[in-house]
């Protein structure tokens, strides 16, 4: 799998000057026609720059955080500027920790020159420098830096070369599936917020934890039931120590099935931290397949590519008020949105209930190269016999025999019910993890037609 | 021979100089040749598999060097190109030169990638650095790029090149490397500051002498600052902003260290004071602990701003992990109420927010100050603020601690009369009878059709859940005349999946041949095995029946539980009952209503298909269907008797009439089986002649009309589990027969002395431990019969047991659901005799404490016992579940606080388990609700009259807990506990705490 490599002219830094201290944030962003012209997204002074600090330093930990044993390879957060916020988003090494930190317009005193997606820098010194911003200190915020063009142009050394991977693309579009699909389970205050790190089960949780109410206390609980929110691999949730406590009030949502958990921390001034977990530390959100379904019926180029266009001008859109504005079937809106997002193009803001827009290149084939379920479901198509009609029964119920490794499988779909295949992945994992590569060949040929 | 030949040859066989000359001579283009060569020696070098006759590994320093030279940046990123030691730093003793010929060799090569490769290799272990000087000497030289991490990397381990080659004194060590640091202007400008930055070794990297203290960095930079080679000012405040950083605990410890080392006077701290006072954000308390201390001699220096620290301590206020802190923080409030009265308001806002920390102390502290805010004799409040800091006060009332209750009382509401007394719904009583739930929203859907059976089977082979288990069976047999002529091919990759060693890739023909011929191992067979086999059976179309094949006698480290082969031949009557394949009638043990219980109507209706079937019931089953009858339902119970007229059957009928009728008990006299005469005479001369004894009973027995007398004695103990049933002393003097199987439990100590001649000090050691003994009555007995489910334990006594519970606890525990004490007893025995933390131990007790969750009669001893030993159990997440099923006893009503205090009063006295393990536990159980409070309350009134009059470790923190639940539950300590308390006050350390509490 080939990783998206980008580049960086300089590297970020928190320098001092007249002023005072200025945070320049290096950029790099993908989509290059964006990114010529104006590489600079914001400019401007951070109104409480002491907690932005706190909270992008939550973030570089976040980054360099891993929960499985893998190495840790330091990757850059992504910047969008737009609708006159900036948000940056990143990944765990591990991929089961999504990170947000957004910064409103209340947060910023300054000018969006364009808006955009870009990679930031985030170099430990810069991380050092973060620790070091005190709380009544004025910060200058620069993402991306006009002079990077002329720079180049003097022939200046690229000084670091990173790779963003797949994994965090997928990563994305997992994440804004679970993330739109959330309720808000539990709403609390700061001193609630506090208890709720000061009750995390020592060291590492190897089981599911459910978070519940218990007076007026938050507690971890190792048992479920109604009213409580499931929180896999709960010890992640200390990466939020430094930053709960700060926080004026945190918000807790989770998806109906239990698959991931989202911790919206509203730290005031206009700046709010998301935190969203995986269903275990060991799930990672590129491996989930949450939105395989919506992408086995292939849209239209144009209505994909028309949307694309549409989104990317709105820049924030509610699905719901989209397809009534518009007359679309809302079923179509998912399904627009989950091929967008496939390519890295969609985040779903929890608080305001939308979709955000991300300006990475539109490629269409990532839907593919990123999906290799799907990919191997279309393999399955291929061969003239690999996939058979065994009968279509009532409600449009479709038995179907899939050919596996020197075996056939058993797959249902076609009715209300979830689909079904005898397939290890199936047995494990029941359909919580998005569907098998036989039931997403079964419904392309026999359901999707 | 061809260049790659030469290179080859060198390699093996000659001497580093050859290999630089050699490579040295080289063009381009030979370079390029002899790589592939390069990387298959190294390849061979690290292939353990080739044993002695791979590349020497000695030799790997010829290979380095030729990678160096041939090596692109690509080859250069594999994990195996590394620094050899030979490399790293100079060694006295092993100098071949081998640096200079490196040196030599870049200079002529000149990699673009060495500064990168560096790094890459610093990262991947800290036994690969390059040593300080050498990568000094790579950068002077232009081969190496300046990289602020790799240089602050091999800095930090610089001492420990000296450990290699110091065999002076210290002094002398010490002296010699201060000298060598301070003529470097280059390090101690520009790369000591480093240092700091990074996360580096530098708390570890000392210089090593035996026998003398080691040589670190944390006493050299004081020594540095002292000579003046490094700015006093500059170390110390580079101290605090790198402990403003997220690093590693023991990296912090030692800036807090160095910082100490340098001994900062007042004024260098006070006009430090913004540093520090940043530093408590941190999220380590080690850090806001250290800032704070530094802080308390500044408090009362009149240039000491209060203003940002009173902006940070409102974060502090209600962390419980800073409580050292806390203290001097208050402290601190009081000296600045002193100095400035106008904070008054900002110090009560801030006392207040300390309220909500759970920590008693905090809170007294905090109260403190708020009383000396409120109650000072000139006003320090506004009218208006005093009125709002009361009225904020009020909130937090419910979750004061008595200390704190008692400074604050004059500004608390005023507890009106009535309060006193508690309302009904707040006291806690145990629930009365227990009636089960059989009605339509617990009634169990069975499988629907083939489909949702076909993929049962996969949820049931993987997930193995007792519920989905017995849905599976049911649906087999149900569904029976609805499979599919393929159903086999369907089968096919569910067996592949539960047998991926044997049958992986294996075509369909040659998968019947593998299972046809397929036994099970003798070891560790449960019902997962016995499903298996049914499951094999089924594919194959019963050929033959695998089930009873399926060993499960007993051997030297794996003994089954005997609930087991109960289950084994129930399964085993499905076998045979598909084998058939005549419409098989269903099982009659297979629950109705959830959780696992079978309706009284639902058995009877059942019996009467047999009966109208002409089929006798299987002896396992019914025994199984017997035990998980819900005799406790009543309106089931008349509906089941209503329908026993219509049942004829003449041995049975008389067993369900007593079964479902009033709970008397008397045995027909055709269950009475005489002894022939012949066993008679053998068991009375068995006691002479051992070998004469009978073997258990473990096989249940295979006719309804041998298995009756024991079917009555399993209806009999789960109508009434605890009642003396002089009726069944005529089937055999056996546990649970007339009387049931009711262990004691009691505390012995047990210690092992070894000895180690070696340890002159200590040559003799001696460790000390409580066991949990639970009454070891053997029964003189064998046990009579294999279908007697609340005997079976008896006399299971082989500590191996619960190795192979574990993986069928889930299931056993749905067997006996009206009377599950013995497997409970069973289960302390084996399991819970001393504390630790053994794996098999905590996962069956966390199974079983999972069990407790659920509605169900008043806890009995065993169980109680149980939830005693989760609550103080070694394992946190054993309490953590334990807690829950506290709380769920509370809620349901299941919980005998005096049961459970007595239980726990008797683990702690015999100090079987530490009292902070229960006090960590029962302080997130307080203020959830009244009704938990009052169990609590009556849980530590039967628990503190058994503790120790000598005052156990932590007692304070116990009696703490009752004060608090006492002062919530407003209830007087009875006279048992009053005394106790009156005992313990002339303890130093219980004094306040117990002394406080007896006068109330």
């Amino acid at each position: 799998m080939t990783d998206f490599a980008y580049a960086y002219a300089r590297p970020s830094a928190l320098e001092t000057g007249p002023e005072g201290q200025a945070l320049l944030l290096s950029a790099f962003a993908e989509n290059a026609a964006d990114a010529a012209g104006t590489a600079c997204f914001f400019r401007g002074r951070l109104r409480d720059s002491w907690l932005a600090a706190r909270g992008l330093s939550t973030l570089a930990k976040v980054v360099a955080a891993r929960f499985v044993p893998q190495s840790a390879v330091l990757r850059d957060p992504i910047v969008t500027a737009g609708a006159g916020r900036l948000r940056f988003e990143a990944f765990s090494s591990c991929n089961g920790v999504y990170a947000r930190l957004d910064l409103g317009p209340e947060a910023l005193d300054g000018e969006f020159l364009c808006s955009g997606t870009t990679n930031v820098d985030f170099n430990e010194p810069m991380v050092n420098a973060l620790a070091r911003i005190s709380r009544t200190e004025p910060v200058l915020l620069s993402v991306g830096e006009q002079e990077v063009v002329l720079e180049r142009a003097e022939g200046r050394v690229t000084e670091r070369k990173v790779a963003l991977p797949e994994r965090w693309i997928k990563g994305l579009t997992t994440v804004q599936g679970y993330l739109a699909q959330m309720e808000e389970k539990l709403r609390l205050t700061r001193i609630q917020a506090v208890q709720l790190v000061q009750n995390l089960p020592v060291g590492i949780a190897r089981t599911d934890f459910f978070l519940v109410l218990r007076g007026p206390r938050p507690s971890f609980a190792p048992v479920g039931g109604p009213g409580t929110v499931r929180v896999g691999g709960v010890h992640r949730l200390r990466l939020l120590e430094g930053l709960l406590p700060l926080c004026e009030a945190l918000r807790v949502y989770a998806t109906p099935d239990g698959q991931a958990a989202a911790f919206v921390l509203e730290l005031g001034g206009g700046q709010q931290f998301v935190l969203a977990l995986s269903a275990d530390a060991w799930r990672g959100f590129s491996g989930e397949g949450n939105q395989l379904e919506a992408l086995t019926d292939e849209l239209p180029a144009e209505w994909v590519a028309g949307a694309n266009n549409l989104f990317r001008g709105n820049e924030t859109f509610n699905p719901t008020l989209f397809a009534l504005e518009n007359g679309i079937a809302p079923d179509t809106v998912d399904r627009l949105c989950a091929s967008l997002s496939a390519m890295g193009l969609l985040g779903f803001d929890l608080t305001e209930n939308h979709y955000f827009y991300r300006r990475l290149p539109f490629r269409t084939q990532r839907i593919i190269s990123l999906n290799p379920r799907l990919k191997n479901a279309r393999a399955l198509l291929v061969a003239a016999d690999d996939v058979q009609l065994v009968s279509v029964g009532a409600g449009g119920l479709t038995e179907a025999r899939v050919r596996g490794s020197n075996v056939w499988h058993t797959v249902l779909v076609g009715s209300s019910e979830p689909a079904r295949c005898t397939c290890t992945w199936f047995s494990g994992h029941q359909g919580q993890r998005g569907p098998c590569k036989h039931i997403l060949a079964a419904q392309m040929r026999f359901v999707k037609q | 021979m061809t260049t790659p030949e030469t290179f080859e040859h060198i390699a093996r066989h000659g001497k580093a100089q050859a290999m630089v000359d050699f490579l040295l001579r080289l063009s381009k283009q030979e370079l390029l040749a002899i790589r592939p060569k390069t990387q298959a020696l190294y390849r061979e070098m690290n292939n353990w598999n080739l044993g002695n006759s791979r590349f020497p590994f000695e030799r790997g320093p010829l290979l380095f060097l030729a990678g160096m030279a041939c090596y692109s940046r690509k080859e250069a990123g594999t994990r195996t190109f590394d620094l050899p030691w030979n490399f790293q730093h100079h060694h006295p003793k092993h100098d071949y030169g081998h640096w200079e010929l490196l040196l030599q060799l870049l200079q002529h090569a000149r990699p673009t990638w060495l500064t990168d490769w560096l790094l890459r290799v610093t990262r991947s272990s800290p036994w690969q650095v390059i040593s300080y000087s050498r990568l000094r000497q790579l950068a002077d030289t232009g081969l190496v790029a300046y990289d602020a991490w790799l240089f602050a990397q091999s800095l930090a381990q610089h001492l420990n090149a000296y450990s290699r080659n110091a065999h002076q004194q210290i002094q002398e060590t010490t002296a010699n490397v201060l000298h060598f640091l301070q003529k470097d202007a280059t390090l101690l400008e520009r790369d000591l500051p480093l240092l700091f930055d990074f996360d580096t070794p530098v708390d570890s990297a000392a210089i090593y002498q035996q026998n003398e203290p080691h040589v670190t960095w944390l006493l050299l930079l004081p020594r540095l600052a002292e000579s003046g080679h490094l700015e006093r000012a500059a170390l110390l405040n580079r101290c605090l902003l790198a402990l403003r950083r997220d690093f590693r605990r023991p990296l912090l410890t030692w800036f807090k260290n160095l910082f100490l080392a340098l001994a900062p006077t007042p004024a260098e701290c006070l006009a430090r004071q913004t540093e520090l006072v940043d530093l408590l954000a941190h999220p380590l308390p080690l850090v806001v602990n250290f800032a704070l201390n530094q802080l308390k001699p500044l408090w009362a220096e009149p240039t000491f701003a209060a203003a940002p620290l009173l902006l940070y301590a409102e974060g502090l206020l209600t962390r419980q992990d800073v409580k050292t802190g806390l203290r001097v923080l208050f402290g601190g409030f009081e000296k600045l109420l002193k100095r400035d009265a106008t904070l008054a308001s900002l110090l009560a806002s801030l006392s207040i927010t300390a309220l909500a920390n759970a920590d008693a102390t905090v809170q007294e502290r905090a109260a403190k100050l708020l009383k000396a805010i409120l109650g000072a004799k000139k006003p320090l409040l506004s009218a208006a603020a005093a009125a709002d800091t009361t009225t904020s006060l009020c909130l937090y009332a419910d979750l004061l601690a008595p200390a704190a209750r008692t400074l604050l009382r004059p500004y608390l509401p005023v507890e009106e009369d009535e309060d006193v007394s508690l309302s009904e719904a707040a006291l806690y009583v145990p629930g009365a009878d227990f009636i089960p739930d059989i009605s339509a929203t617990t009634a169990i859907a069975p499988a629907r059709d083939w489909h949702e059976l076909l993929f049962l089977t996969g949820q049931v082979l993987q997930h193995h859940t007792p519920a989905d288990v017995e849905r599976w069976l049911d649906g087999l047999l149900r569904l029976q005349s609805e499979f599919p002529k393929d159903y086999a091919q369907q089968l096919h990759p569910y067996l592949v999946q539960a047998l991926p060693w044997a049958l992986k890739g294996k075509s369909e023909e040659e998968t019947w041949t593998v299972l046809f011929s397929y036994s099970f191992g003798s070891n560790h067979n449960g019902q997962r095995e016995m499903l298996l086999a049914l499951l094999m059976s089924w594919y194959l179309g019963f050929p033959h029946l695998k089930v009873a094949a399926v060993p499960t006698h007993n051997q030297q480290y794996c003994h089954h539980d005997p609930l087991l082969r109960v289950e084994q031949q129930r399964l085993a009557a499905v076998e045979t009952a598909l084998q058939a394949a005549v419409a098989p009638l269903p099982l009659l043990s297979t629950p109705t209503h959830a959780p696992h219980w079978v309706a009284p109507s639902a058995l009877m209706r059942r019996l009467l298909d047999y009966e109208e079937a002409g089929q006798e019931p299987n002896p396992a089953d019914l025994c199984l269907a017997l035990a998980r009858t819900a005799v406790a339902a009543p309106e089931d119970v008349a509906v089941a008797r209503r329908l026993l007229p219509l049942f004829h059957n003449l041995s049975l009928r008389p067993l369900l009439e007593a079964f479902l009728g009033p709970p008397t008990l008397t045995l027909p006299a055709s269950v009475i089986v005489a002894k022939p005469t012949e066993r008679n005479f053998t068991e009375r001369l068995s006691k002479l002649i051992p070998f004469l004894r009978r073997p258990l009973a473990t096989q249940p027995a295979a006719s309804l009309t041998t298995a009756l007398p024991w079917l009555w004695s399993v209806a009999a103990r789960t109508r009434q589990p605890a009642a003396a049933l002089p009726a069944l002393r005529s089937l055999a003097d056996y546990p649970g027969l007339e009387h049931t199987w009711q262990p004691t439990w009691t505390f012995e100590r047990k210690s092992h002395t070894y000895y180690q001649k070696w340890n002159k000090e200590r040559p003799v050691v001696t460790t000390s431990w409580q066991e949990l003994v639970v009454s070891r009555n053997q029964p003189d007995q064998p046990l009579p019969s294999g279908l007697l489910l609340y005997s079976l334990h008896a006399s299971e006594t082989n500590a191996y047991s619960l190795w192979t519970l574990n993986a069928d606890l889930a299931f056993l525990l749905t067997l006996l659901p009206n009377n599950t004490d013995a497997l409970y007893w069973h289960l302390i025995r084996t399991g819970c005799r001393t504390d630790d933390k053994e794996s098999s131990s905590q996962t069956a007790m966390q199974t079983v404490l999972q069990s407790l969750l659920a509605p169900g009669s008043v806890l009995t001893e065993a169980a109680t016992l149980l939830l005693a030993l989760g609550l103080t159990h070694g394992a946190s997440v054993c309490r953590a579940v334990a807690l829950e099923a506290l709380l769920a006893s509370v809620e349901n009503g299941r919980l005998a606080p005096v049961a459970l205090g007595e239980a726990l009063g008797k683990l702690l006295a015999a100090e079987f388990v530490p009292v902070q393990r229960l006090t960590d536990t029962l302080a997130q159980a307080r203020a959830i609700s009244p009704r938990t409070d009052d169990a609590l309350r009556q849980l530590l009134e039967a628990m503190l009259p058994l503790l120790p009059a000598t005052p156990l470790r932590n007692t304070r923190k116990l009696i703490e807990a009752y004060a608090d639940v006492q002062g919530r539950t407003r209830r007087l300590a009875p006279t048992p506990v009053q005394q106790k308390l009156r005992g313990w006050s002339s303890s130093a350390t219980l004094k306040k705490a117990a002394g406080t509490l007896a006068e109330a």
